[in-house]
């Protein structure tokens, strides 16, 4: 019962996604530009994996920022979100919202992963690609967790400015992303005294907490988010 | 199902300005209550607390169905058919999209969502996208949504907004139609002609 209703919303969000194309306009575009700049910059030049982690992350977080955060803001600002609370359940609206969320951004970072380390020629010979795999998808079921609740929070509020949307989700991104650079840099090869995934395997125990705290809390808390 | 609903001393507070002053009503199945009083005193506010989507500062509600308790905010959201006016519908989806969605969400995905849009007037229309309906359409699909689940209680705010004369008298056949179903109908309005509809009238402003 609760799974369907998930699911229902899920797919109404990937309908209307696919209709307007709102989020994937905007991430597309600073994915893109992103990307072309990073290129732009560096010209070929070979960057190490600390860079590289770096900008990988501050690539991810920005475009979730920027295609994760309209969600629940959207179906305030024209009223949907009133048919919504009285059909659905609050925990299966935020599953449904955060399904999409998540599957979202883990395809742009499935999508932009390669072309980064592609543009700044990062050496992967030491690579262990299913600890870095881990690391990012880990790292991105967290950050959607956390976009798909301070975009409820920022919902409900009246200026419903993207202002709140960054002061409210960073402090709590903060051990996310702390970890998510550091694990991309234990992936990618950083250590010469282990391996990739021996360097990796705590970032990412601590980034599948973290995700999955992100996802109860959020579970537990959103009841008085959305409906008071 | 017999339905019996109960307020007593339903007031609202946003910040310092108080809406509603203590609005009681009892009311049961087969009955029309119509919601009188100047605008803004409190007539979508005292349906939005029924229908459980606002909690109101201080009284208490209670609804019962074949004397069944079921006065908990999230039991009555399952039990209201809801029409208000800042209650929209997804413009990407189109008229039928949108009943199937929430029938989807209630797991009611079996209801006759054709019939539904026939008997509203928008039969022609139920492949187009919400989005390009005119506003008279849009509240006919509210009304298609509000009845589509048999709801004992029929919350309606405004219905007759933005209806031409052929979509008043759908309303009006609907409105009559489930209140010999039993249902339990309260129509917030600011039209006199609508008001007659109810057999009774409750002024929130007195």
């Amino acid at each position: 019962m609760w799974l369907r209703e998930a699911r229902a919303i899920f797919e109404k969000e990937i309908r209307t996604e696919w209709r307007t194309r709102v989020a994937l306009s905007g991430v597309g575009l600073f994915l893109l530009g992103g990307l072309t700049l990073i290129g732009l910059a560096f010209q070929g030049r070979r960057v190490d994996s600390d860079g590289a982690a770096a900008l990988l992350w501050i690539l991810l977080l920005f475009t979730a920022a920027t295609g994760l955060g309209r969600g629940f803001v959207q179906e305030a600002e024209r009223g949907t979100a009133l048919a919504l609370r009285l059909h659905a359940r609050a925990t299966a609206v935020w599953a449904g919202k955060f399904a999409f969320n998540a599957a979202l951004l883990l395809a742009l970072t499935a999508l932009a992963t390669p072309l980064l380390l592609g543009a700044l020629s990062v050496d992967t010979g030491e690579t262990n690609f299913g600890a870095l795999a881990c690391v990012l998808g880990l790292g991105s079921i967290g950050v959607a967790a956390v976009f798909t609740t301070t975009s409820a929070l920022v919902a409900q509020s009246n200026g419903r400015s993207g202002a709140l949307l960054a002061a409210l989700s960073f402090p709590v991104l903060v051990p996310a992303l702390f970890m998510g650079v550091g694990g991309t840099k234990a992936a990618l090869g950083v250590s010469f005294t282990v391996s990739a995934w021996s360097a990796a395997s705590g970032y990412i125990t601590v980034l599948g907490s973290y995700g999955a705290i992100a996802v109860a809390a959020s579970l537990v808390l959103f009841d008085y988010v959305w409906n008071d | 199902m017999t339905v019996a609903l109960e307020l007593s001393g339903i007031e609202k507070r946003f910040g310092a300005r108080r809406v509603l002053t203590g609005v009681s009503l009892s009311a049961r199945g087969g009955e029309i209550v119509a919601v009188t009083g100047p605008n803004g005193t409190g007539k979508s506010t005292l349906l939005k607390i029924v229908a459980g989507l606002l909690r109101p500062t201080r009284g208490e509600i209670g609804l019962a169905l074949s004397a069944r308790d079921f006065s908990s905010p999230e039991q009555r959201r399952k039990n209201v058919g809801y029409v208000a006016p800042d209650l929209a519908l997804y413009p990407e989806l189109s008229g039928r999209e949108n009943l199937a969605f929430f029938a989807q969400v209630r797991g009611e995905s079996g209801r006759d969502f054709g019939r539904a849009l026939e008997r509203v007037g928008l039969g022609g229309r139920e492949g187009d996208p919400v989005g390009v309906y005119s506003s008279g359409m849009k509240q006919r699909l509210r009304i298609a949504l509000a009845t589509l689940f048999d709801a004992p209680l029929l919350l309606l705010d405004e219905p007759g907004l933005a209806l031409d004369a052929e979509g008043v008298g759908l309303l009006e056949a609907l409105i009559r139609e489930r209140k010999e179903a039993g249902a339990l109908i309260l129509l917030a309005t600011n039209d006199a002609r609508e008001a007659l509809l109810g057999d009774r009238a409750v002024d929130v402003a007195a």
